[in-house]
């Protein structure tokens, strides 16, 4: 699989631009030429130079350093969030699906109810509650995704329930448990690793959409959500201070679309 | 022994299918009995229903005198030990993530809590009397053959030493010769064990080959049960006269 992933080129492209948000992210500090909040109003709307490369913002700020940092913000609250997700998800949707019938009833109600509702007005809902701040969104965006996770990881485990190998897993005096972690999770894992690539381009954009509207993380972080509100009054004299930002939510959002599209294209035609 | 009294079982399905019809059959130590019948005459369902996997719509099944109650019997750890099942598809019967040591040493694990130590040699042992060959050990089940698929399922059924064995089309899926192999191996593994042996089948060629006692099933229902020689002689009842009509000699 992973001969056949690096030979398909949606995944390399997919692959580069993840990795490039990943490295811009844990180096920033090393890679950013000023402190994301250092203000010099002299440098004011500044164009690009060796100093500020991209420029600077209204409050003289340097665009790059912010953008490099913004990553850092986009992922320190996807990735954990997404790893929440993934072992709520995975852990509901097997014991959904083989941990009887009660019980399956039970979880997929629950999991109808949060799926009937948009992901991004529980999100408000939730942000409205708890207030602004990186924990709200990260509790925001659990709530607001975990049972689109457990009821596909459900519907996989449904399917493997169906081979005769739990059958014969059962028979061979495994639990529940076992069976759960053993057996289901190890073979719903590459289609979930798929629909997980594609999660983090969700939170991405959720995460960068409450700071657009001003319902997460506060305007002086250098997020990109934030960056591109800061910028909407700009957007005729500096409309480069809109792209930036717009084109780094892009550009990873993209990145993972991407490869979890590549990869589930190739456990297809594996399949 | 292993009792099936009065078996009858329905599904929910539109059209109220009853699988099997008042069925009895028992299974006694040291005997290989084959249940004979065509396809969709009930024969898996009523092994399950034997193995407790699924549960009668009436009847009972008794193990020793005691009534096994699925879906309960499935946590009952002794009865897995002693009642174990090689399922019809061995390909699907096997988890693709696992080695095939893995396969075999999980009942082990589960049933019989072995050191790792005694683990290793069981495993080899069932290797060797199942006549796969060590290397395969670290192999996973995509990697094998059909055959040697369904020695792994053999030998992971053998591996808590189970006094009920239940082989459910052991043979489908198999050319000839590895069908004849197959066969040779089962009888080999009945006459050691002395375990009381089920193998359902729908050829009446495997039957007369195979048995000490044949169950002719046709449409839910037991029509004959007898103790065979190995002859066609051994069977009177119009269907069966009629199914070994049907046959192709055993090469």
């Amino acid at each position: 699989m992973i001969r056949k992933t690096l030979k398909n080129p949606q995944a390399i492209v997919g692959l580069v631009l993840i990795i490039a948000v990943l490295l811009a992210a844990a180096l920033a500090p090393l890679l950013a030429p000023h402190a994301p909040n250092e203000t010099d109003l002299t440098k004011k709307f500044a164009e690009p130079c060796a100093d500020y490369p991209l420029g600077a913002d209204e409050l003289g700020r340097c665009e790059l350093s912010r953008l490099l940092y913004g990553s850092r913000a986009s992922m320190s609250i996807s990735l954990p969030v997404l790893l929440i997700i993934a072992l709520l998800g995975l852990v509901l949707g097997t014991l959904s699906a083989c941990g009887g019938k009660r019980l399956d009833a039970v979880l997929s109600f629950v999991c109808d109810t949060f799926i009937a509702f948009p992901q991004l007005v529980i999100a408000i809902a939730i942000i409205g509650i708890l207030g602004s701040g990186a924990r709200s969104v990260i509790v925001a965006i659990i709530v607001a995704m975990w049972a689109w996770f457990a009821r596909m990881v459900r519907s996989y485990a449904m399917l493997e329930m169906g081979k005769d190998y739990v059958l014969a897993a059962r028979l061979a005096g495994c639990g529940t448990a076992k069976l759960i972690f053993l057996h289901l999770i190890p073979n719903v894992l590459p289609q979930f690793i798929v629909y997980l690539s594609t999660g983090v381009a969700s939170s991405i954009i959720m995460v960068s959409g409450f700071a657009f509207l001003g319902l997460g993380l506060g305007p002086e972080t250098a997020e990109w959500g934030a960056m591109l509100n800061g910028a909407r009054g700009t957007i005729y004299s500096h409309p480069e201070m809109l792209v930036y930002p717009g084109a780094c939510i892009l550009l990873a959002a993209a990145g993972f679309n991407l490869f979890g599209e590549a990869l589930r294209d190739i456990l297809e035609g594996e399949a | 022994m292993l009792i099936a009294e009065h078996i009858t079982k329905s599904f929910k399905d539109s059209a109220g299918t009853q699988a099997v019809r008042d069925a009895s059959i028992a299974l006694r130590p040291g005997e290989l009995t084959v249940l004979v019948g065509e396809s969709g005459s009930g024969k898996t369902t009523l092994s399950r229903i034997l193995a407790g996997i699924i549960a009668p719509s009436s009847g009972t099944v008794l193990l020793d005198g005691k009534s096994i109650v699925p879906p309960a019997r499935r946590k009952e750890k002794r009865l897995n030990a002693e009642l174990q099942i090689v399922l019809q598809d061995s390909a699907s019967a096997l988890d693709p993530r696992y080695t095939v040591y893995r396969s075999i040493a999980e009942p082990i694990r589960n049933l019989m809590r072995l050191p790792r130590e005694e683990e290793r040699a069981r495993v080899a042992s069932l290797m060797e009397r199942v006549q796969l060959p060590p290397e395969l050990g670290q192999r996973h089940p995509s990697e094998l053959s059909g055959g040697q698929q369904k020695r792994v399922c053999i030998a992971r059924a053998l591996a808590t030493e189970p006094r009920y064995i239940i082989f459910d089309e052991a043979t489908s899926g198999l050319d000839v010769l590895m069908k004849e192999k197959i066969l040779t191996l089962i009888r080999a593994v009945h006459e050691k064990s002395g375990a009381a042996t089920l193998m359902i089948s729908h050829d009446m060629d495997v039957a007369l080959y195979m048995a000490d006692r044949i169950a002719v099933m046709k449409d839910g229902e037991i029509v004959e049960n007898r103790a065979c020689c190995g002859s066609p002689d051994c069977l009177v009842h119009p269907y069966s006269r009629l199914l070994l009509r049907q046959m192709e000699p055993y090469a």
